[in-house]
């Protein structure tokens, strides 16, 4: 080791970047060479110096108080760990809400085909929604079961109703029956509204006093298309 | 307010680092007052960005930046910095088994004061807490070799106006080949 890197190590030696074996080395050389030796003595007198003089600062009386409080005074309130908790989860819960609102919804395919496992009769349609959704309805009996195509859950102004989707191939018609009942909906009275695209009617079956059906159909008369028997 | 993860609080922060960051800041600046209002500061900071301290073991380190850009936020303001024209100081001379004298506390200040910032930072971390010249280069952002070569020029300095009178000490460092 030559005297230049010597004096570049002692540097590092001073603050302890240096590993052992370049430790031993510049010891070897130090110990060897008479003016490094002398550097290293006057460098390390005035590093002692000076690092002793750096740190002779008198801290004021009381000064940690005085942080600390300081400290209080600025710092903000902070609800406590369950209500944050709380807050958290009630904003992500939302968020989650928005967020799956606002996405694409995945296309379910089961409520646009008839159930497999329900019969075309009016009382495997009750039994149906009854089972599957709690909710007592009557199928209109007047209509052809032959012809149901799809059953339903809709919801028309905040209340759930069962629908009745009839097909009737031959005559390329298709009727949307909507099972209104008269604990939601107040029954309107007869009503049927033509149009150049469909007609609606507002009808009731006989012997059901608690509903009534709103009809949405094409393809020509109702009655013949869709029913058992004229009404 | 204990940091997650760790079991330190701001309060074990002030009590284990409020008189070194003070004596720091007053070599910093060479006021009390001002010293203690940057270790205050440096504190108040501390807690609102608590959350960026990600190693507790880098504490330390963290306090002492806070407070150096504290402090130079306040230098800035007042514009009190570079009052005189700097000069070059040359690589410290051979000085043998020279004796040195106590160093007064008080003219060891007067000599700081008279150093550029970019000098006294690293010089006042070097003989303060033990800072490596790695932790020296971190806090003020320039490397090793910069660091080095700031600090011999600034012990330079130094020994000029610590052993010998100031009308022969050589002038203040200030420019250097990075």
């Amino acid at each position: 080791m030559d005297c230049t890197s010597a004096r570049l190590l002692l540097k590092f030696a001073r603050t302890g970047e240096i590993d052992p074996s370049e430790r031993g080395i510049l010891d070897s050389h130090v110990a060897g060479c008479p003016d490094c030796a002398a550097h290293a003595r006057s460098e390390e007198r005035f590093d002692d110096a000076l690092a002793l003089a750096m740190t002779r600062v008198a801290v004021p009386a009381g000064m940690k108080g005085r942080i600390l409080e300081r400290l209080a005074r600025t710092r903000r309130p902070r609800p406590w760990p369950w209500v944050a908790a709380a807050a958290v989860l009630v904003a992500a819960g939302g968020a989650f809400a928005l967020w799956k609102a606002t996405r694409p919804a995945d296309l379910d395919f089961e409520p646009v085909q008839v159930k497999s496992d329900v019969k075309q009769t009016p009382e495997a349609v009750e039994a149906y929604f009854s089972k599957e959704f709690g909710i007592t309805m009557a199928a209109p009996r007047d209509f052809n079961f032959n012809l149901l195509d799809n059953i339903d859950l809709v919801q028309i102004q905040g209340r759930s109703v069962p629908k009745l989707t009839f097909l009737n191939r031959s005559h390329a018609g298709l009727a949307h029956v909507y099972v209104m009942s008269t604990s939601d909906f107040n029954w309107p009275g007869e009503i049927s509204i033509p149009s150049a695209t469909h007609d609606i009617q507002i009808r009731r079956s006989a012997n059901v006093p608690d509903f009534f059906y709103m009809v949405i159909y094409t393809g020509g008369s109702l009655e013949q298309q869709f029913m058992l028997q004229g009404i | 307010m204990r940091r997650p993860g760790t079991t330190q609080t701001i309060a074990e922060l002030v009590e284990g680092h409020y008189a070194s960051l003070y004596r720091y800041a007053f070599r910093l600046s060479g006021n009390a007052q001002e010293a203690e209002d940057l270790a205050q500061e440096t504190f108040c900071q501390a807690q609102r960005k608590w959350s960026q301290l990600r190693d507790a073991q880098r504490a330390r380190a963290w306090l002492y930046a806070i407070l150096r850009n504290a402090y130079l936020h306040k230098v800035r303001d007042r514009k009190i910095e570079n009052a005189l024209p700097l000069d070059d100081v040359a690589e410290p001379p051979e000085r043998g088994a020279e004796r040195l004298p106590i160093v007064d506390p008080a003219r060891l200040q007067e000599a700081l004061d008279e150093l550029p910032e970019a000098f006294r930072t690293p010089i006042i971390l070097f003989y303060f807490e033990d800072f490596s010249y790695r932790d020296i280069a971190d806090q003020v952002e320039v490397p090793i070799g910069t660091v080095m070569s700031r600090l011999a020029r600034a012990k330079a300095f130094l020994r000029n106006r610590l052993i010998h009178p100031p009308a022969v000490a050589a002038g203040r460092p200030g420019k250097e080949e990075a």
